[in-house]
């Protein structure tokens, strides 16, 4: 099941990466990958094998990490729901079925593409510095997001909403969730919460990420334009839907674009 | 709610703290900072709240969430923690580490007031898992509680309606809702979901046994084998351990993996893997002869040796000499089954007469009592009881022995499903070809002609175990026919009715997601039906669906609050009916249940054992009203109520001891 679903949001941001490399890298560049990706790859391999490296160890310590947070970590729900002063409560109040299809195919479909096209489009560039920071932000996203998952244990609002005065209005997007729950919505309901852990909340790696991507797109919006306005609309985007659709809190977001704005200001130190 | 000033001050700290210790990446440094924000709290009341996330149980963090509010508007500081369901497991049942849960009892409608005993039993409040996780302690319950074992008729009716108003009374746990239980299911693979069609059946559409009885949809595919079931609970993708704390509810797929020795259906008891029960007549406590069927088998398994592949009468024995001791005298205190304990309890002495017959002998109690101890799941000895080693840790706070702690990975039993394999978020079991429910010999069409006849014989055969006169005031629909049926036999030829012959399906796999997700799973085409809990949002869904119907059926678990006496101030049960009186039960149907369940006072509520005393009467508890009305708290009135119970409120509003 969920590798059918896996299957086809591969294929989906495979056009769309299709798409974004003829449009927007351009064929020259393609054109000129034919020779420079071998020896791009190998000048860059010390920073792609950091990268791997932290995935593979995400990937392996992910049930024990779990188990490790419930012993060793803080657990904050509550502090993130009285922090958060009713911010989820308010964007969910605008819950439509065009917002709620919007922002579900936006948090599943866009964020793989966000992180997705600029690994292509740095590497299309003979500087190598933009790819080898973007490798080296991913990492530290990824290192400093997953030590922070063991440290805290939270639940996303999602999960903290009953019926109660004020959340109302979560209770409406739930609701309307649930009416959209086939098809597609299903897909994502199924993506959301498997793919991530229910308790890995604080901070948001949806926020933290998409928003290095849109500061690397902004560093290099000289040479990809309009990468610049599709990253920053899909960014914002995506941090709205997982507060909209009640996986995160405020405070989440806050953390992950400190997050972002740390692991772009390590990036562009050491990589030069 | 003005205390939320010092509360608010109190999370900021704790938040920078947490900013802090993230960058120290210690876990000691959280927990010593802790320590530090607590004790500038330390003169307002305190309490802790825990409870399932919506994606496990969609009702609990509702009344969990009203409860919250409510004692904050009572000046008492509260935290709602959200725990995982193995964490649920951990903290609540194994170590005790609660002020107050919201859950669901173990059990759904409790088959009798015996189910009581563990629960609230004094003794067993050192034990672990569903056995007085309260900590209660109380000198005229335990003697209800042992007095009723031994009783029938109209003393046992009064005794258990003393024993209910005494509950009440003391509040160990607050009852609050009888959820009814929606199942959202599709037809178009497989029929008879519906428990309407066969009322002698107790239990939801995907009670674990009922489903043997689903029949073939006729436009199926073909190829359409595979029961798929979708379900919010994820126990056992990691542990399928059936003695053990891990299973906090019955009616879990491993109640189809292990067999026991009569199954209760309905409100009788069905002969399973016994071909024939028979009560011994004298004046001392129950005895029952239990006769094996022939040729039962434990599934295929590396575990087990070629002499080890039949179950016996040796395995039975060992069952309930282990479950009574797992370290099997090797520790200086017996180490009990984690579940079964009310049942096992029961059981005096086993012996064993040869490898199909043995003997079980109760203690001082009656047969509708006694009969309870034979639904507890029977174990390969050969496996089990090389499990019996003393091990500490893995989260219980005493010593254990390897057989609770064991996750019991292979879970080899002789039910109808035998285990296949397990991923994260799925498992799959097949149908056991040698199981006795369909016999390889049996010839098919015979007994079909006369099939409501001899349906009556069966029923007329079935175990009672009923003393003479009927225990049970009103649901004897049975009893009358059975009274003079002292021994009882059931045709060995055939598996027990209505359960015997090939269910429609050969594997059967459950995918764990939310409780939502399990509604789209269904809609969606990729499950045939769910199991558990279900988000009511789902009755919006199914309107709107041509795919998914739901079953609304019998009363499920109900929810309570669960006071850990252990602790002040929970520990004085005037507190505990304070905050009992904090929620409008009546309001918790409407809003948090939409209406889907009936407000609750004894744990025996649903039942014809009620206490009238304790029935629900317009709109208001009979034991512990609310402080308010319409589910709005009358401030005032909680303030006057803490005030009398000799608390006091400081300039804040914040209530201090």
């Amino acid at each position: 099941m969920l590798r059918a679903i896996l299957l086809e949001v591969t294929a989906v941001v495979a056009m769309f990466c299709v798409v974004g490399a003829v449009t927007l890298v351009g064929p020259s560049r393609l054109a000129a990958l034919r020779t420079e990706l071998r020896p791009r790859l190998r000048e860059s391999a010390p920073y792609l094998a950091v990268l791997i490296v932290v995935l593979i160890l995400n990937s392996i310590t992910r049930d024990s990490a779990q188990s490790l947070s419930w012993q060793i970590g803080y657990e904050i729900t509550y502090l993130l729901a009285e922090y958060d002063t009713g911010v989820v409560a308010t964007i969910q109040s605008f819950e439509s079925q065009a917002l709620t299809t919007y922002f579900s195919s936006v948090y599943v479909y866009g964020y793989v593409f966000v992180l997705v096209f600029p690994v292509l489009a740095y590497v299309a560039l003979s500087d190598r510095k933009h790819f080898q920071r973007l490798v080296v932000a991913y990492s530290i996203n990824y290192f400093v997001g997953l030590t922070l998952y063991i440290l805290f244990v939270a639940y996303g609002p999602r999960n903290w909403y009953g019926i109660e005065v004020g959340a109302e209005a979560a209770k409406v997007v739930y609701e309307n969730q649930l009416y959209g729950l086939t098809g597609e919505d299903t897909v994502n309901e199924l993506l959301t919460s498997e793919v991530n852990s229910r308790t890995n909340v604080f901070p948001s790696l949806h926020t933290s990420l998409s928003a290095t991507v849109a500061i690397f797109a902004y560093r290099t919006r000289e040479t990809y334009r309009a990468w610049f306005g599709i990253a920053t609309v899909l960014a914002v985007s995506i941090i709205i839907s997982t507060m909209y659709l009640g996986i995160h809190w405020a405070v989440d977001i806050l953390f992950g674009l400190g997050l972002a704005g740390l692991s772009v200001y390590v990036a562009e130190r050491y990589v030069d | 709610m003005t205390h939320s000033d010092t509360s608010s001050s109190l999370s900021r700290r704790a938040v920078l703290a947490g900013a802090a210790a993230s960058t120290a990446a210690t876990a000691g440094c959280v927990g010593q900072l802790r320590n530090v924000a607590d004790e500038d709290e330390r003169s307002q009341l305190s309490l802790e709240i825990k409870t399932l996330p919506v994606d496990s149980d969609p009702y609990g963090i509702r009344i969990a969430q009203q409860l919250r509010s409510n004692l904050e508007a009572a000046g008492i500081d509260v935290r709602l923690r959200l725990v995982s369901i193995g964490q649920f497991t951990e903290q609540v049942l194994l170590n005790h580490d609660f002020d107050i849960y919201v859950g669901q009892a173990p059990f759904r409608l409790p088959p009798d007031p015996d189910a009581l005993y563990p629960l609230f039993e004094s003794t067993y409040t050192a034990d672990i898992g569903w056995q007085n996780p309260f900590g209660f302690t109380n000198l005229t319950c335990d003697d209800l509680l042992a007095t009723q074992r031994s009783q029938a008729g109209d003393e046992r009716q009064q005794t258990v309606t003393a024993l209910q108003e005494a509950l009440a009374r003391n509040q160990p746990m607050s009852p609050l809702v009888v959820p009814e239980r929606l199942t959202g299911v599709r037809t178009d693979r497989f029929t008879g979901w519906d428990p309407d069609d066969r009322e002698s059946t107790r239990g939801g559409p995907t009670r674990p046994h009922n489903l043997l009885l689903l029949e073939r949809a006729d436009d199926a595919a073909d190829d359409a084998r595979t029961l798929r079931l979708a379900t919010a609970n994820d126990r056992l993708t990691s542990n399928r351990n059936p003695i053990s704390a891990a299973y906090r509810q019955e009616g879990t797929l491993l109640d189809l993996v292990y067999d026991s020795i009569a199954l209760r259906h309905s409100s009788e008891y069905v002969p399973w893997l016994a071909r024939e029960l028979t009560w011994v007549d004298g004046d001392g406590p129950p005895e029952v002869e239990i006769e094996l069927r022939d040729e039962l088998r434990w599934h295929d398994s590396e575990q087990l040796s070629d002499d080890g592949q039949q179950l016996s009468a040796y395995d039975v024995g060992f069952t309930y000499e282990f479950l009574q001791d797992t370290s099997l005298g090797a520790a200086s205190r017996p180490i009990p089954t984690e579940r079964f304990r009310g049942e096992i309890s029961l059981v005096d002495d086993v012996t064993v007469e040869n490898a199909s017959r043995l003997r079980l002998t109760f203690t001082d109690t009656t047969r509708s009592v006694a009969r309870r101890a034979l639904t507890v799941p029977i174990l390969p000895a050969e496996i089990w009881r090389d499990r019996t080693q003393l091990t500490t840790g893995s989260n219980r706070t005493s010593r254990t022995t390897l057989a609770l702690t064991s996750a019991n990975s292979e879970a080899v039993g002789s039910g109808p499903l035998q285990f296949e394999t397990a991923g994260d978020s799925s498992v799959e079991f097949s149908v056991f070809d040698e199981h006795f429910l369909w016999p390889p010999a049996v010839s098919e069409g015979a007994g079909s002609t006369n099939e409501t006849e001899s349906e009556n014989d069966w029923w007329d055969s079935i175990l009672d175990g009923q003393d003479g006169d009927s225990d049970e005031p009103v649901t004897n629909r049975t009893a009358s026919q059975t009274d003079q049926n002292e021994q009882t036999v059931a045709d060995s030829a055939q598996g027990p009715e209505p359960y015997a012959g090939r269910p429609p399906f050969e594997t059967v796999t459950m995918e764990v997601v939310s409780t939502t997700g399990v509604v789209g799973l269904v809609e969606g085409s990729n499950a045939d039906a769910t199991v558990g809990p279900i988000d009511t949002g789902a009755v919006a869904v199914a309107e709107n669906s041509a795919n998914m119907e739901l079953v609304e059926s019998q009363p499920n678990a109900f929810y309570h609050l669960g006071f850990n006496t252990r602790r002040e101030p929970l520990r004085n049960p005037n507190i505990r009916q304070f905050v009992a009186r904090l929620l409008d039960k009546s309001a918790l149907v409407e809003e948090s249940f939409d209406g889907y369940g009936t407000p609750a006072t004894s744990p025996l509520a649903g039942t014809d054992w009620l206490a009238d005393s304790l029935q629900w009467n317009a709109d208001t508890d009979p034991m512990v009203p609310f402080l308010g009305t319409d589910g709005v708290l009358s401030v005032e009135d909680v303030r006057k109520q803490l005030r009398e119970l000799g608390y006091q409120y400081n300039s804040d509003n914040e209530l201090v001891s």
